[in-house]
């Protein structure tokens, strides 16, 4: 009996993984895209990212992912709620990503924008070639506190019943009566994010440049 | 929006027209999207009138306000009682005693490490087990507390450490105690120059109080899928009005923050 709990917890883990690498990924490129529309020149487009950011920051996220998981299926795109939780959650946190991005752009030093622009490289060279990677690489840290703090948001999902750390934890602790096993589910989330800040420490490391 | 316009030229004739097609196809692109997903919530009689004749009833909208309050009253008690504990955590912190320090730092890296809802479930089958038979709103708030407290003191430190040592060195040579000293000349300082990160918190306590819906609480957003059970066709229409009063509360507080960071860096200019 005690193994079948220690199989199906496992077995939850692995969908926190699955849950926050999918969902992280998709922020990741969303945020990049939204800091990018946030600073270029066509005004709507930064009016929309603006919009989406602060509606975003507006919204409790149990309150989104309960839309797109009911919402869904109302539009006639019949999708796994764990694919409907991807959603939500990588769109929530795209915002937050997309923040983190700009502050790292405007940390970037105007002078070498500004030679850029005298080289008469495009808005779009400039971004790519010089802005973005500084603005990522001192924004690093942010991103991985963001990472982390998702992995924990991942818990959500457990409402719109993907069987995730916190579900299973729920549900065998129902089964066992024995609470003992929410303190093994927030050691799990441990497992996942100490390494995740590890990770983005290497990366760090490896990225390091100096100004 | 502007601080970033050295990233280019001001546009030329060129320029200008390409900027405006860009904005043209975006908007376009966006537009699309958003009416293709309108046009299919209406083809699937989304916007018919029996789906939204529930908030012409003055009792449904009664009982959501209900749920608005029982929201807003958690989230002030937890608010209040987050910032109560977090300002004496944060001073045991940085305390010099090594053993009240580090206490401190385990309470703070401890619930700061599990998830709120994990909390929430575990405070909710913890507490009645060892004799606390409190209603479920209780449990909300002990967890809300325990984990945004140990968030608050992360920010109180870090404003504390931002202040001059030389404001905290000045108090104590004109023969203030360590107390004094915090009490009168560092935390009032640190807490003006952390007001824009406390509103923050306070409205993530606020969007964090949805998290009751599983215990179940009845705060805003389970009311709005209670309505659901007396009225099953507006399930996504009570969750969206839900979704907007909430929107309302946030975008209030967003408010708040700008003014207050604004003032505070008008004040921080004339200094």
């Amino acid at each position: 009996m005690f193994w079948d709990y220690v199989f199906r917890f496992l077995q939850g883990m692995g969908v926190t993984i699955e849950l926050s690498f999918c969902s992280i990924l998709l922020a990741l490129l969303a945020g990049i895209l939204l800091a990018v529309m946030r600073i270029c020149p066509s005004s709507p487009l930064r009016f929309f990212s603006w919009c989406y950011v602060e509606a975003m920051r507006a919204t409790p996220v149990l309150a989104l992912l309960i839309m797109v998981v009911w919402g869904l299926p109302k539009l006639g795109l019949m999708y796994s709620e764990f694919a409907s939780s991807v959603l939500a959650l990588g769109l929530y946190t795209a915002a937050w990503v997309s923040e983190a991005i700009r502050a790292g752009v405007a940390s970037v030093p105007t002078g070498q924008v500004e030679a850029a622009r005298s080289l008469g490289m495009s808005f779009g060279g400039i971004l790519y070639t010089i802005v973005i990677p500084q603005a990522i690489r001192t924004v690093i840290p942010s991103l991985s506190g963001i990472a982390i703090v998702h992995i924990k948001t991942t818990s959500i999902a457990a409402v719109a019943g993907v069987l995730e750390i916190t579900a299973t934890s729920q549900i065998i602790n129902v089964e066992s009566a024995q609470w003992l096993w929410f303190l093994g589910a927030a050691v799990s989330y441990l497992i996942l994010t100490v390494p995740t800040g590890w990770f983005f420490k290497a990366i760090e490391q490896r990225m390091v440049f100096v100004r | 929006m502007s601080e970033n316009s050295l990233l280019y030229e001001r546009p030329g004739p060129v320029g200008l027209l390409k900027n405006r097609v860009y904005a043209v196809a975006g908007g376009a692109f966006v537009l699309i999207l958003l009416w293709s997903v309108i046009f299919r919530l209406y083809q699937r009689g989304q916007f018919d009138h029996d789906r939204w004749s529930v908030f012409l009833n003055t009792q449904v909208w009664g009982f959501l306000l209900n749920g608005l309050y029982a929201t807003l009253l958690v989230a002030a008690i937890s608010g209040a009682l987050s910032f109560a504990c977090s300002v004496p955590l944060a001073l045991a912190r940085i305390s010099e005693n090594h053993l009240i320090r580090k206490t401190a730092e385990v309470y703070i890296s401890a619930f700061r490490a599990v998830p709120l809802l994990l909390l929430i479930l575990f405070m909710a089958v913890l507490l009645p087990t060892v004799g606390f038979a409190w209603p479920a709103m209780a449990f909300l708030v002990v967890a809300l507390t325990l984990h945004h407290s140990a968030l608050l003191a992360e920010i109180v430190r870090s404003g504390i450490m931002s202040l001059e040592r030389g404001q905290r060195e000045a108090a104590v040579s004109i023969g203030m105690t360590g107390g004094q000293s915090m009490y009168y000349i560092v935390l009032p300082q640190a807490i003006r120059t952390m007001m824009p990160a406390l509103i923050g918190q306070l409205l993530a306590i606020v969007q964090d109080t949805s998290l009751g819906y599983i215990i179940p609480y009845n705060e805003l957003l389970r009311c709005s899928q209670l309505i659901s059970t007396y009225a099953p066709q507006s399930l996504l229409q009570a969750a969206f009005v839900s979704t907007l009063l909430y929107g309302m509360i946030s975008a209030l507080l967003m408010v708040v923050q700008y003014k207050v960071k604004t003032r505070n860096r008008a004040v921080a200019n004339m200094a």
